[in-house]
């Protein structure tokens, strides 16, 4: 029986822990490697070659979808299995958009995890009901809901924009979020108009309800 | 006596744990810790008011309450929990700390607070450090 080799990318210890101990008690299954950031996923798949990558949306440095953007780039035989908070049309759009193939979320069972896993390694894709309920609803209201939700390639974030997004979130005023990223406050403020643009929000509130629904940072 | 008022030293029993956290991959790896730690995990709740029947029904040690649940949060569930089972032992398991989370906890009396994205043995160290001191072995 050849062994199915899994990268676990999480940003929590928790997390990765859990998953490691749950799918390692599969027979034949083995985590060949872990990350805690986007960067270092993108890195470990790149040197790894594992046939499934499960990547947590919410990571410092690269979030999950920009991973596995990258991922499908460089390493194009690898599947990936995308994890999150709790299920959000936006998010759905992009993962699909990203030519992601599974997500489940985090409040989903062990079952679901080991069948997304099962259908990944087979080069099938897994949504769980409720994910695909959601599709279905986009579909019914915007045709166009997966050819980026009628948002073109120029809209779409950055991930530099996503991590200046996260940011402000979190409180952060110009000034710190420069400093933060080491560019000068001129460079972040422009940053932050285009996201203002981008996004068709007004004001930092906007911004926080945004970035909580799409799990940019977590409640 | 120990805990249960059982006979036996206290060091002898394995520490019941009960986890209360509505996303199963956070039980998921709050299970393996725990029983990485040598203990035992005697049941797990996905909500605040589950957790207050949980705690009655296993007479757990301790009990690892997410602050933030659906139907009801940890810190809304720990009051009702002290009340009935003074004896236990109650951590409370959050995203973010911030003072206004410990503030409400110590008014609660809630014995130790963890935060989800820090290392793991600071989640063990957390549970150590509030067990009475007879259990702390």
């Amino acid at each position: 029986m050849s062994v199915l080799r899994i990268v676990v990318a999480d940003d929590h210890a928790l997390m990765r822990r859990g998953l490691k101990t749950m799918l390692e008690s599969h027979p034949g299954w083995e985590i060949c490697g872990e990350a805690h950031t986007g960067t270092e996923a993108v890195a470990k798949v790149r040197e790894l070659q594992p046939n499934v990558a499960i990547l947590d949306i919410g990571m410092p440095e690269m979030d999950g979808l920009e991973a596995a953007r990258q991922i499908r780039q460089t390493s194009p035989k690898t599947e990936i299995l995308v994890l999150s908070m709790h299920y959000s049309d936006q998010l759905i759009r992009e993962i699909l958009e990203a030519g992601i193939r599974g997500y489940v979320v985090k409040s989903d069972s062990d079952r679901d995890l080991v069948l997304a896993v099962e259908a990944l390694a087979n080069h099938k894709p897994f949504f769980t009901p409720h994910a695909t309920e959601l599709m279905l609803t986009n579909l019914g209201t915007s045709p166009t809901a997966f050819a980026g939700g009628g948002q073109t390639l120029k809209d779409r974030l950055t991930t530099r924009e996503r991590e200046i997004i996260r940011l402000i979130s979190e409180g952060n005023s110009s000034k710190e979020v420069a400093t933060t990223l080491g560019i000068s406050v001129k460079t972040a403020d422009t940053h932050r108009a285009n996201i203002m643009r981008k996004l068709q929000v007004h004001t930092v509130s906007d911004l926080v309800r945004y970035a909580l629904r799409n799990q940019i940072i977590e409640p | 006596m120990n805990l249960d008022g059982d006979p036996a030293p206290a060091r002898e029993r394995t520490l019941r744990v009960l986890i209360a956290d509505d996303h199963e991959a956070v039980r998921r790896g709050l299970r393996s810790a725990v029983w990485g730690a040598g203990w035992e995990v005697c049941g797990e709740a996905t909500n605040g008011r589950e957790a207050i029947d949980k705690v009655q029904e296993l007479d757990p040690d301790v009990v690892i309450l997410d602050v933030s649940m659906p139907v009801m949060g940890g810190l809304e569930a720990a009051p009702e929990i002290l009340k009935t089972s003074p004896k236990i032992r109650v951590v409370a398991f959050t995203m973010h700390e911030s003072q206004q989370i410990r503030n409400e906890m110590a008014k609660i009396g809630v014995h130790g607070l963890a935060v989800k994205s820090a290392p793991l043995a600071n989640l063990l160290d957390t549970i150590k450090s509030v067990l009475p001191k007879e259990r702390k072995d």
